[in-house]
């Protein structure tokens, strides 16, 4: 899949055309993908909504991570194909935190960009990068999941959760 | 599950009929019936509220249901039009208390500006099962809340109940309703439901009302979101009145609708709320719509658009046929005609189930932002059957001008039905059989989107819009049994579901027997193959590896279809041999 659109992101890195984050709040400098001796050999795709901006986000993930540790998250963003070009801002969700900078920042038309994106996870449950691209003005949101080491996700509230004697399962919201 | 098979399930009249008079216990009958009802409990409702009342509003209800049994079910009142509170089942025969209440939820608009919660306002919670539970949670009566959220209970005198609201509406309650449950997917698939501290009833008729809050309190959800469930709820149950409006008797198949608050856009395990996207799916499991929930990053639940347009898929799927594989897919994008046919026609559906003109979808901190898609614009960039906002233009603009029935037959129609794909095209034959009147008015809107006029012509042969992909035309490519041709897919458009990444050919075959279908490709190729046929719908796909692929499906005579493609999308342009023996 994507074939043309992974051939374009190797002539890119061959080129050093890889864009890196902007500054960074908390002093982290930004890298490019040049400088890293990894380059991502399997990229997910992450998923897309319907009526979204049209940008296909593809990522990379540290299989686990402990907590407080460093992951880093791969990001190639590619299908712009606004000649204005399109955005991109990153945001933390769950446990995550964000070593870098997520306000928006430019993606150029007709080429994808890489991003390598420094984070940590504060607890044992799973953080979300969140995603948001912005291309003639419809903007879509996408959450890469980064696994903690021995965590779990958060799920529903077991609290609420009740059987009923007829073995139903409901989730009983009080209300007055 | 096929239609005729699901229309099977309605009870007959008989039965109804036969439960009420066994019992009185189980309310349950077409929503012909309830409106028959409505008139008598209006009359009955003033002096009601005395106890004892109960045994001759039930003999009246007897005799209105007989009065009706035996009807066509052409003149039944859709749910929507039902107003009386409808009462609740009740095998005590002590429990001649009623309780009266209205149940309501926390409305927020879903706008260009994102969600406005200061705009919220109190809507009916309609059609959802009402449960009284005693003090151990047993459930002592069940009724339905009516088109204004009301509803009527009976109980004991002076016990301790609690009312409980689901976020269910069943099939139960009439043979017009669907059973549509909201459940949170990360806790046990359970169904959420709302409900009262418990309270003592005392002796005289009262009222309890139910109210479900949004949960917000200001700059955040720091409440519980209790009428998120009932927001996705009501918005199917206005896409059900549409789709009433002109099939009264349409038995809708179960739907169950994921809900959570953990629900993100995030690939992974939808147990832990990683749903990927609101999406539609379908599978041996049956019918289900997961939605988005999480908190600054994409709720879905007052988004009715989006929540419409997977019902729009729901309805391809249950009452239609829907061939799209699905997959990544945005307006700039120039689409397989089967994903373009099917997206399009889900937005539209939003627009022409909920009275719009636009589809919002809200996201971002606090749900602040949100992006807007015309439905009524016709002046789509490089239109054509590709695009699926030309199909959403095309069919949101043909409701709007010739409304909503013919639309309905052809999807129920010959789209149905046909060995032609589900596309605009066999749409507009489809449409052009069911509705030859309003014919010209699909005509003009297809030569607006650069799409051939024709509306008798299912498999597109008077196409002359390639979208800047040649080999995309002619739409099916024909081959003879005994024969062989050449296709070619390519991957201008991008890969996987977009325009010329499947070649489509059309044969007739002579007779009903077993037939050999075999793609021959060259080096690192990896054709698949698929086999419609009129009638029968999808009848044979393969992924073999390898450079052949090959079928052998026993097919009906008459018109078939194949599409082949290259699952390896490693080629520039992969030719394959297709052979029919």
């Amino acid at each position: 899949m994507k074939r043309p659109a992974a051939g374009i992101l190797a002539g890119l890195m061959l080129a050093g055309l890889v864009m890196p984050l902007a500054a960074c709040a908390d002093g982290v400098a930004p890298r490019a993908t040049g400088e890293h001796a990894r380059t991502p050999t399997r990229l997910e795709t992450a998923p897309r909504k319907v009526n979204g901006s049209g940008i296909t986000v593809r990522y990379q993930v540290p299989a686990a991570t402990a907590p407080g540790q460093t992951a880093r998250v791969t990001l190639v963003l590619d299908d712009v194909v606004d000649p204005d070009g399109a955005s991109v801002r990153l945001a933390a969700d769950g446990g995550l935190v964000l070593l870098q900078d997520g306000r928006p920042q430019a993606l150029p038309a007709g080429r994808a960009t890489t991003l390598e994106v420094d984070v940590t996870l504060q607890d044992a449950a799973a953080g979300y990068l969140s995603v948001f691209t912005t291309q003639r003005g419809v903007t879509s949101v996408t959450s890469i999941r980064v696994p903690v080491a021995g965590g779990t996700a958060a799920t529903g509230s077991p609290t609420r959760l009740k059987e009923t004697p007829e073995g139903e399962k409901l989730i009983v919201i009080p209300v007055k | 599950m096929s239609l005729r098979q699901r229309r099977r399930r309605r009870r007959a009249p008989s039965d109804n009929l036969q439960v009420i008079t066994d019992t009185i216990s189980v309310i349950s009958f077409p929503m012909k019936q309830i409106h028959s009802t409505r008139r008598l409990r209006d009359t009955e409702r003033r002096p009601s509220h005395a106890p004892g009342l109960r045994p001759g509003w039930a003999l009246a209800l007897l005799l209105t249901l007989s009065a009706c049994g035996g009807g066509g079910g052409g003149d039944s009142a859709p749910a929507t039009g039902s107003t009386a509170a409808p009462a609740a089942s009740a095998s005590d025969p002590a429990a001649t208390l009623p309780i009266d209440g209205v149940a309501t939820f926390e409305s927020v608009p879903s706008t260009r500006a994102g969600l406005t919660y200061g705009a919220g306002s109190a809507k009916p919670i309609r059609g959802a099962v009402v449960e009284i539970v005693d003090g151990v949670g047993a459930t002592v009566a069940t009724t339905v809340t009516n088109a204004t959220g009301a509803y009527r209970a009976f109980v004991r005198p002076n016990s301790t109940v609690s009312v409980r609201i689901k976020a269910q509406t069943t099939q139960s309650a009439g043979a017009t309703a669907a059973d549509v449950s909201v459940r949170d997917n990360t806790n046990g698939d359970a169904i959420y439901a709302l409900q009262t501290p418990a309270f003592d009833v005392g002796s005289i008729p009262f009222v309890r009302n139910v109210s479900a809050p949004s949960g917000w309190t200001g700059n955040g959800y720091g409440a519980a979101r209790a009428a998120a469930p009932f927001a996705i709820l009501d918005t199917i149950y206005t896409t059900q009145a549409k789709l009433l409006s002109v099939a009264p008797a349409t038995a809708f198949p179960p739907l169950q609708v994921f809900w959570s608050v953990n629900n993100r856009p995030a690939a992974g395990n939808a147990a832990q709320g990683d749903i990927g996207s609101t999406a539609f799916t379908s599978n041996a499991r049956g019918f289900a719509i997961y939605v988005l929930g999480r908190e600054n990053v994409d709720t879905d639940e007052y988004d009715a658009s989006v929540v419409a347009h997977e019902w729009g898929h729901y309805y391809q799927a249950a009452f239609s046929r829907d061939d799209s594989i699905g997959g990544p897919h945005s307006s700039n994008d120039r689409l397989d005609f089967r994903v373009a046919f099917s997206e399009g026609w889900g937005n539209a559906w939003s627009g022409i189930a909920l009275g719009r003109d636009d589809y919002t979808d809200s996201f971002g901190p606090q749900q602040a932002q949100a992006a807007r898609t015309s439905l009524s614009n016709a002046a789509v960039p490089s239109p054509g059957w590709f695009r699926e906002d030309s199909i959403q233009s095309i069919l949101w603009n043909l409701n709007q001008q010739v409304g909503f029935k013919g639309i309905h037959d052809a999807f129920t129609g010959t789209l149905r039905r046909g060995a032609a794909v589900t596309s605009i095209h066999s749409f507009a034959a489809a449409y052009g059989a069911a509705s030859p009147n309003e014919a010209p008015v699909l005509a003009r809107l297809l030569g607006g989107q650069a799409i051939s006029p024709a509306t008798n012509d299912a498999f597109g042969t008077s196409e002359t819009n390639n979208g800047g992909v040649p080999s995309a035309l002619p739409l099916y490519r024909g081959v003879t049994v005994g024969g062989s041709t050449q296709v070619c897919v390519n991957f201008q458009a991008g890969t996987g579901n977009r325009l010329g990444n499947f070649a489509y050919l059309r044969f007739t075959a002579p007779a009903a027997r077993t037939y050999a279908i075999t793609a021959t490709g060259g080096a690192g190729s990896n054709p698949s193959l698929a086999v419609w046929g009129a009638g029968s719908g999808l009848i044979a796909a393969s992924s073999a590896s390898g450079s052949t692929d090959s079928v052998s499906p026993r097919l009906p005579a008459g018109d078939i279809v194949i599409s082949v493609n290259d699952i390896n999308d490693s080629i520039a342009s992969p030719c394959f041999t297709v052979t029919i023996q």
